[in-house]
């Protein structure tokens, strides 16, 4: 109690010594507030997105600037303020601290330490709004970024400095997937910044604590703004999140940022422009919704001094409905989507991942040789599959190549499942793919197929590591006479392999 | 949006005719009709005629001292049944003849009363740093415990320990 008073008057002293401003202060006066958002007469030199100090000890975001008045957002849902009011300009823009200690902690969008882990010390301030890099200073994607994903590294790979969307309806994996691949990046040089929007409270400690179990905190960031929040905030904290992410790219790392999920985003804004009495358009989103997002996720690309930020959009849709308002905008915006199926999902097909519907416009270039030789024919395969499967339905006999395609298929698909949270290299990947390609799994029954592959990689590893494992790992590539080799070894270890399932 | 409008209209018609003591007189007349609410109302009933309603403007008119041509913008706006919207009206032509001529309204507050020495001081303070023409309202208010305020509606200065208080209230939150 004596300390604190002791510091309390020490605070009291020291405040008193600051000498009175000199200068004038530009001040506004609040004659309109409700719901988060405060009109301020005055203010006649407030910019777009200035910082706005009240009396009272709240913060806003000027969000609109009318003829005599400017509509402020509040950061604070819990500081009340009051009519007449003073409300004082602060001349930045909002701003977000930056520095490598964010890693392994929660934040809020206002940068404020949720974890209970103290205080954070930040190294510089950073306006969320950035210049977005033109193309002389971007290069191609060409270089992976692995999500241990089978399907996805597979089908839809994804480059650093990528956009790719994750799509899908609620409980259809979305997050799992993202968080899957935040744990592949463990020991790869990419840190990841995963920004959730609107979610359960519940929900994100959960997240952390997985993340905390498996050591992927050491290079991650959570920025988080919950449902109950003011509504600006769920507004700022996927720019928050991109400014962490350009942090970290200009300090020449390889960045992910995850937004979790843009359609919480996009209602948010909704919210504050119908609020701030923006004309409605479709789904009473205003006109600018499309910018709300082009501008977020052109920030993330793959720059010519090699670092890169990769964007991972999320975006929930109802009823597999890929063509609503804000999927639509996100899909033209991305370089690609994974769309996760809830047919897939209740089949127990998981993760799961529509290869049809699924895409990624850029990340092939990036996808490493080993992977790619071994996936040619891959989603082809699947295709006809499908086909096939539909045609089957109707009970049509038939013959035998057909029940060969659909037989090779369901081995394909078996391959492609995946337990949650258990990833694999892009070697694992390859030598999963390549007994799938070379016809090892044709022999093996359904059920046995998971078991088989994952033995089999485990084999190679372990009694080939030098000769194949590290030789495949160091080139990304399997030469002509290693898949020789690769083809005696999967004949040595099919006589080997003893099926768990066997009775 | 149609009260600023029609405050502009009126300033644009009777251009320098309308004078700093008009406004005065003016400011006066509001602060009449800002304490006298039924004085208002009566004046924008409906049902009371309008040549009642103009007898009754007119004999406030030359209470206060305020130019005809105000009188035939309170007809105009009877005449189009925009009555309701005759205070803003009003408050609307005294704050566009401040800001075309520059003017800024300040309250000066202080925890004590200021002497002649102290006000030419704070006169001289405010002259240099705001342009224009400034006009001073002198108040004390203890709640500022020790120190001084200057405000207008875009601009202050305070160094109080009131403010020190605020801002190390803000901190410990």
């Amino acid at each position: 109690m004596n300390e604190k008073s002791t510091d309390l008057v020490s605070l009291f002293e020291k405040s008193l010594k600051d000498l009175p401003e000199e200068k004038l202060e530009q001040i506004g006066i609040v004659v309109q507030v409700g719901d988060g958002i405060c009109r301020v007469h005055g203010l006649s030199h407030a910019v777009f997105h200035e910082k706005i100090d009240f009396e009272g000890g709240n913060q806003g975001i000027v969000m609109q600037l009318d003829e005599d008045t400017v509509s402020v957002f509040l950061l604070h849902a819990n500081i009340p303020v009051n009519e007449l009011e003073v409300a004082k300009r602060t001349g930045a823009v909002f701003k977000t601290p930056v520095g490598m200690h964010l890693l392994g902690r929660v934040i809020n969008a206002m940068s404020q330490p949720i974890d209970g882990l103290g205080e954070i010390k930040y190294d510089e301030e950073w306006p969320i709004e950035a210049y977005i890099p033109g193309i002389i200073e971007r290069s191609p994607v060409n270089q992976s970024l692995e999500t241990g994903t089978v399907a996805v590294d597979a089908l839809v790979p994804i480059g650093r400095g990528q956009r790719e969307l994750i799509i899908g309806n609620r409980n259809t994996g979305k997050t799992s997937l993202v968080l899957d691949t935040i744990l592949n990046q463990h020991g790869k040089d990419v840190l990841c910044i995963y920004v959730a929007i609107g979610q359960r409270q519940a929900n994100i400690a959960r997240m952390v604590k997985m993340l905390q179990e498996n050591g992927a905190m050491d290079y991650t960031v959570i920025i988080n703004a919950e449902a109950g929040e003011a509504v600006l905030n769920q507004y700022l904290v996927p720019y928050v999140g991109c400014t962490i992410g350009e942090y970290f790219r200009d300090q020449g790392k390889d960045a992910l940022v995850i937004y979790d999920d843009l359609t919480n985003h996009a209602i948010a804004f909704r919210e504050m422009s119908l609020l701030l009495r923006r004309a409605p358009g479709r789904e009473a989103y205003p006109g600018d919704v499309f910018y709300l997002h082009s501008r977020l996720l052109e920030r993330a690309g793959k720059l010519v001094s090699g670092s890169s930020l990769t964007a991972l959009p999320i975006v929930q849709i109802q009823s597999d409905d890929i063509t609503a308002y804000i999927p639509t905008n996100l899909i033209s915006i991305t370089d690609g989507q994974v769309f996760l199926d809830t047919k897939l999902f209740n089949q127990g097909i998981r993760p799961a991942v529509n290869t049809e519907l699924s895409v990624s416009r850029v990340g092939g270039a990036a996808q490493t040789k080993a992977i790619k030789k071994m996936t040619k024919a891959l989603r082809l395969e699947l295709a006809q599959y499908h086909e096939l499967l539909d045609f089957a339905q109707f009970g049509t006999e038939l013959d035998d190549i057909a029940k060969k395609r659909l037989a090779r298929g369901e081995r394909a698909v078996a391959l492609l499942k995946q337990p949650q949270h258990v990833t694999y290299t892009f070697v694992d990947q390859s030598l999963m793919l390549f007994l799938l390609k070379y016809n090892f799994l044709d022999n093996v029954a359904l059920l046995d197929v998971h078991p088989y592959v994952t033995q089999f990689v485990s084999y190679v590893k372990s009694v080939y590591a030098a000769e194949i494992y590290q030789e495949i790992e160091k080139s990304e590539d399997i030469s002509e006479a290693l898949i020789k080799r690769l083809i005696e070894v999967a004949r040595e270890f099919a006589k080997l392999f003893v099926s768990p399932n066997a009775t | 949006m149609l009260a600023k409008k029609y405050a502009q209209a009126y300033l644009n018609t009777v251009g320098s005719s309308f004078t700093m003591q008009d406004r005065t007189q003016l400011l006066r007349a509001l602060d009449f009709l800002k304490k006298n609410k039924r004085a208002v109302f009566l004046m924008k009933f409906p049902l009371l005629k309008r040549d009642v309603k103009m007898k009754g403007y007119d004999l406030f008119f030359k209470r206060y001292d305020l130019p005809s041509s105000l009188l035939q913008l309170v007809d105009l706006l009877i005449k189009h049944n925009r009555g309701i919207y005759l205070m803003d009206v009003l408050r609307q032509i005294v704050m566009l003849f401040e800001k075309e001529h520059d003017m800024h309204l300040f309250t000066v507050s202080s925890s004590h009363k200021l002497d002649r020495e102290q006000r030419v001081q704070t006169e001289k303070f405010l002259a240099k740093r705001v342009s224009g023409t400034i006009l001073y309202t002198y108040t004390v208010d203890p709640d500022l415990i020790a120190g001084m305020r200057m405000q207008s509606n875009t601009l202050m200065w305070e160094f109080s320990i009131k403010q020190q208080l605020r801002a190390i209230a803000q901190k410990v939150q």
